[in-house]
């Protein structure tokens, strides 16, 4: 557990190594280059513990934070509070101040400066999150995505070394998360400035990331790129967090020349031997079967003939369940497995439950990952 | 027999002490009040508790402590009596200093209600944009706090304008230093004079209906004027 994380080795590195509460964690974030890392989990997970205890919100109970060489927090004596640490925060619910305006929000963080200068500051921030000319407007009358960019303005503002987003999107409307979750990304990389951002949210991580890191139970279980950690999952937790299907148990029968036949409960799945382990498998060996729904494909007929490399499962719906857009068609192959199809084509195919089916999947499309984190 | 009966040179007294006290209450509640707000420290109700005593102590009893307190025969008295030349029991600059610890929860406890209604969020925000505490305080705290505030001013100055007992206890009742308005009332009681007793209660009365008006007025709106998103 706590595997390192290491996002670069340059000078200016913000490292976190941690024992609080629940999070036993490590981190490292570079601060040279503007990216942004996502740090990304199920709720609960510790993600805001860990930005809090970054921006000196929170002081860690052991362990240290270290920014280039200075130490911000060993959990003892040295604690750099958090006005003194230059980082730039936003918070959940923006927090932004009722009482002063727009541009005043904005220039709360600036130090004494000559009133030109400061104005200027103001409208570069502002015009950087792309709300120019909202200098004078109040904050309770701008809507939820004007006021998370006159928070995201206010944050970036003084030019702080680093900027913590708490779950920067979970506060708004459906439709306004749909249009900022793009535009976010360019937003943060526009500003320059290296960002950590805390998200649960699947589609909101893939966005945003440059780097993933997937943290539950309070521990870093993989970090990557984005795509990396998505398709390859390193073990049975983080598949289930970044939406696989299906998940299950299996043991390695045998590994030959490419591929791994594979016992998952009654059936016998064939899969590509993934390049990428870091050790290789052997028979017998214990391991966790993923699959995305979209990768599994039905046919209504049980004899007709498979493509090649492809495995084909004799199965029996059990359960057909709609969902927003898609329908998800529960199967027995042998071991529990998901599905998704369109209305049109559970139509075409006529599934009832009980029906039976031909499941197909490509050998590419099986997953190993580890049954338990390593 | 008319408005002329009435003890002037103790309303003015009463007025002079009443804006003295509130002026000094408000130099010190603000922190003190901002303090038990936002410390997490277990002893601040302790500290909630002493500055809350006042409410319940009879003010003949506090009255005794701080005339003893300020009396010759303590360390402070005596400190007072060396560096002045001259004495703080039955003078209006004890007087003051009663009034101002007589009054004390009248000016925190309304403080730190409204102190403790500012959402946590907004400090925080204001320490990771690089501002100290005090700083916080003044730009953000107070702000958010403007009813708070008046209610503090002006239950403190009522408060002190209508306090008996401790003044009778540390001040006595020397016209033009120590007598104030409530004193004079009791006055002219005593001298069987009930018309002027009678005019001068209905003056603190009306006072004070006033007073508790305006700042229920405070309160009420203060709570709408800067209603959370």
């Amino acid at each position: 557990m706590g595997a390192a994380v290491s996002v670069g080795t340059a000078s200016k590195a913000l490292r976190l190594d941690i024992r609080h509460r629940r999070v036993r964690a490590r981190l490292d974030l570079d601060l040279e280059h503007p990216g942004i890392t996502v740090l990304f989990g199920p709720s609960g997970a510790g993600k805001t513990t860990i930005i809090r205890c970054l921006a000196g919100l929170d002081r860690i109970s052991s362990g240290t934070i270290t920014l280039g060489p200075t130490l911000w927090d060993d959990g003892g004596r040295t604690f750099v509070p958090a006005r003194r640490r230059n980082v730039g925060y936003l918070f959940q619910d923006l927090a932004l101040f009722p009482h002063l305006n727009v541009a005043e929000n904005v220039g709360y963080g600036l130090k004494r400066m000559p009133r030109a200068s400061r104005q200027a500051i103001i409208d570069d921030a502002l015009r950087t999150a792309e709300v120019p000319g909202f200098q004078e407007r109040i904050v309770a009358e701008l809507s939820g995505g004007e006021a998370q960019r006159v928070a995201l303005a206010r944050a970036i503002a003084p030019r702080p070394d680093v900027l913590l987003l708490d779950e920067p999107l979970a506060g708004l409307d459906d439709p306004t998360r749909l249009r900022l979750r793009s535009e976010l990304r360019r937003l943060i990389l526009h500003a320059g400035i290296p960002a950590l951002v805390v998200t649960h949210d699947r589609d909101e991580a893939l966005a945003l990331a440059d780097q993933l890191v997937v943290l539950i139970d309070g521990a870093v279980h993989q970090t990557g790129p984005p795509a990396e950690v998505f398709d390859r999952p390193a073990d049975a937790m983080v598949a289930r967090v970044v939406g696989m299907d299906t998940i299950s148990p299996a043991r390695v029968v045998s590994v030959d020349r490419g591929t791994v036949r594979l016992r998952v409960g009654e059936a016998s799945v064939v899969a590509d031997l993934p390049s990428w382990r870091r050790h290789p498998l052997a028979a017998g060996e214990a391991v966790a079967v993923c699959l995305r729904g979209g990768d599994v494909g039905l046919r209504a007929d049980p004899g007709s003939a498979a493509p090649p490399d492809t495995n084909s499962l004799p199965a029996v719906v059990t359960g057909i369940i709609e969902e927003a857009s898609l329908i998800r068609v529960q199967v027995d192959a042998g071991f529990p497995l998901v599905c998704f199809l369109t209305r049109r084509e559970l139509q075409a195919l006529g599934l009832t439950g009980g029906s039976r089916v031909l499941v197909l999947v490509h050998r590419r499309s099986v997953h190993l990952a580890e049954l338990a984190p390593q | 027999m008319g408005w002329q009966a009435v003890d002037w040179q103790a309303v003015g007294v009463s007025i002079r002490l009443a804006l003295a006290t509130t002026a000094i209450l408000f130099v010190i509640a603000i922190p003190l009040a901002a303090w038990l707000a936002f410390s997490r420290r277990r002893w601040t109700v302790i500290v909630e508790a002493v500055v809350a005593l006042p409410l319940v102590l009879p003010p003949t009893v506090l009255g005794y402590y701080v005339l003893v307190a300020l009396g010759s025969g303590s360390p402070f008295g005596r400190w007072w009596r060396d560096t002045t030349g001259t004495t703080l029991a039955f003078s209006f600059t004890g007087l003051l200093i009663a009034s101002v610890i007589y009054s004390l929860p009248f000016a925190v406890q309304p403080l730190l209600a409204s102190f403790a209604g500012v959402d946590g969020r907004l400090l925080e925000a204001s320490a990771v944009l690089g501002k100290s505490w005090g700083q916080s305080l003044v730009r953000v705290v107070l702000p958010l706090s403007r009813a708070g505030l008046a209610t503090a001013g002006v239950l403190t100055f009522a408060h002190t304008v209508g306090e008996f007992g401790v003044v009778l206890m540390v001040g006595g009742n020397i016209a033009g230093e120590t007598r104030t308005v409530s004193v004079s009332v009791y006055d002219a009681v005593q001298s069987f004079d009930y018309a002027t007793a009678g005019l001068t209660s209905l003056l603190l009365l009306v006072f004070s209906l006033v007073v508790l008006s305006a700042t229920y007025a405070f309160q009420r709106r203060g709570s709408l004027l800067w209603a959370p998103r």
